[in-house]
């Protein structure tokens, strides 16, 4: 019976050490992603280079900005046949001249920003300094909505998992209750206060939520390592980086919600006995 | 509402001897518990003012019920079973609350008492029923002492305590038996032995010789009246005639939830 709750609370623990880990993994990712999101303006060729400076000055001074490098037209013919070098499947055939642009290369603090700042930048299209702006905003917002969708999506499963927690030790230490109604009727009668009734059976749930705190951690930790090594494998990254601080942090935090949802769960079933 | 000063002095003499060992303690635990003891003399410890028990079902289980018990005295409860006589147990140790009226136990008014009092409240008064509510898993000694482990009292009391309350009741040599191994009468002297254990002021008894032979059954009544003697405000439900008859104690007798007859050294029936 306690076994089965435990397993129980363990399962429910190991989907919410689940969350915790993909909840942070994806906040990793996202953060990758969003300090790998850059625009590029591709400048005229007739471009005065004072212009040139004003513009980047100006971009400088958005907020939203992180940093913008100027990269000349020979610097980026050069990465170009440095790309071809590497790759088998490219080769650069027309060496006589360079069809490249000057260009702005501009790395993004918030990616949120990045089609505001864009569509300012297209309108200098056509005076003179600006040829071209290159952008992938669609990008940035499928990455925004999937990272909000898990995180909502994560909270509705978690609080459901919770209810579910919940309703297990509600009905463990119901049970444990019951069986001890005749002592508890009779603690009553002499005058035990409520808390001397109830704290033996908050500690009784507090003990199946620790327990399954301990099978789910055992569990997470002992399947971190074979697959952080798949996902590296499979992915060729892992943004996820099984830290220290951050196996304390999920230690802290499974053992915190085994122990808050036992006690609470215990606290329910012993309050309709109490209500006498 | 009778208000009695909180007044700080040692106990009836009478009531307990206090052993040699541990006075100092045994007088604290004495005044926390007995505060009024001083001044209670032919004061109601219990009063009952216009209470009327009503149930959903709209049936009354007392009815204008008009009742002062004083300390010390020795009451017999009697009428017929659903006459009320459970009904004014529950209400006296707030297992209900009076549908009007006001129960007044020892000062304070049961049903204004905050929840977290009642515990106190019922630490004041022993239950004693006909089924004797004795833990099956646990020693007579053990069943006696869980009165006070459970009100948090420390290992030393509780052996000694409940060395007297067996004593109390004759049941020193069988401190070490099970209930199963204990016949009726000895079951239910444990059940007093354990409503006796934390120096109530009040014995409550509902049908206390009800399971019992008449052998047995003056066995239990020897019991209750010497813990009256010592002090111990004693009320007693029963239907049992030749008790009420043979020891000519005052008489409540309840009829359809209502008071009808209530005599001083009374008989059974009027």
């Amino acid at each position: 019976m306690s076994v089965a709750s435990t397993f129980t609370v363990s399962l429910m623990l190991l989907l919410f050490a689940f969350f915790v880990v993909s909840d942070r993994g994806l906040q990793a990712a996202v953060s990758i992603l969003e300090s790998k999101v850059e625009l590029a303006i591709y400048l005229d060729d007739g471009a005065k280079p004072s212009d040139v400076l004003a513009l980047k000055a100006r971009i400088e001074n958005d907020p939203a900005v992180s940093a913008v490098t100027f990269v000349s037209k020979d610097e980026a013919l050069r990465r170009l046949n440095e790309i071809a070098a590497r790759g088998k499947d490219i080769s650069v055939v027309d060496v006589s001249g360079n069809p490249l642009q000057n260009e702005l290369e501009i790395k993004l603090a918030s990616a949120q920003e990045s089609r505001r700042i864009g569509a300012s930048l297209r309108d200098e299209i056509g005076k003179g300094v600006v040829g071209d702006v290159v952008d992938n905003p669609s990008v940035v917002d499928k990455l925004l909505t999937i990272t909000r969708v898990l995180s909502v999506g994560g909270l509705a499963i978690l609080a459901m998992m919770l209810f579910v927690a919940l309703f297990v030790i509600v009905n463990t230490i119901r049970i444990a209750v019951h069986a001890r109604r005749d002592e508890i009727e009779i603690m009553k009668l002499v005058g035990a206060t409520d808390w001397f009734v109830r704290w033996p059976f908050i500690l009784e749930g507090m003990l199946v939520g620790t327990l399954g705190a301990v099978f789910a951690l055992g569990a997470v930790l002992a399947a971190s390592g074979p697959v952080s090594a798949a996902l590296v494998d499979f992915l060729g990254i892992l943004p996820v980086s099984l830290g220290a601080n951050f196996v304390a942090e999920l230690i802290a935090f499974v053992f915190a919600f085994a122990l808050l949802v036992g006690a609470g769960g215990a606290t329910i079933s012993v309050r309709t006995h109490l209500a006498k | 509402m009778s208000r009695y000063p909180y007044v700080l002095a040692p106990g009836n003499p009478n009531r307990t001897n206090w052993p040699c060992r541990g006075v100092a303690r045994h007088l604290i635990r004495s005044l926390r518990s007995r505060p009024n003891e001083a001044t209670e003399e032919g004061r109601p410890l219990i009063t009952l003012d216009d209470v009327s028990k009503r149930y959903p079902n709209g049936t009354y289980a007392l009815r204008d019920v008009d009742l002062h018990i004083d300390a010390g005295e020795f009451v017999f409860v009697v009428g017929a079973s659903g006459a009320g006589k459970s009904t004014l147990n529950r209400l006296l140790i707030r297992e209900e609350l009076p549908s009007s009226g006001r129960v007044v136990v020892d000062g304070q008014d049961v049903a204004r008492m905050p929840r977290s009092r009642i515990p106190y409240l019922r630490r004041k008064i022993g239950v004693v029923f006909q089924d004797f509510k004795l833990l099956p898993t646990r020693t007579v000694a053990e069943n006696v002492g869980f009165a006070l482990t459970v009100t948090g009292h420390e290992g030393a009391i509780v052996r000694e305590e409940t060395e007297r309350a067996l004593s109390l009741v004759g049941l020193t040599a069988r401190r070490h038996h099970f209930p199963r191994e204990l016949s009726g009468g000895e079951q239910q002297r444990t059940a007093i032995a354990r409503a006796l254990v934390n120096r109530p002021r009040i014995l409550l008894a509902d049908e206390p010789t009800g399971n019992l032979d008449p052998v047995t059954m003056w066995e239990i009544i020897k019991v209750l009246v010497r813990a009256n003697e010592l002090g111990t405000t004693t009320i007693v439900a029963t239907h049992n005639a030749e008790i009420v008859n043979a020891l000519r104690r005052r008489v409540l007798h309840l009829d359809h939830g209502a008071i009808v007859r209530d005599e001083r050294e009374g008989l059974y029936a009027a």
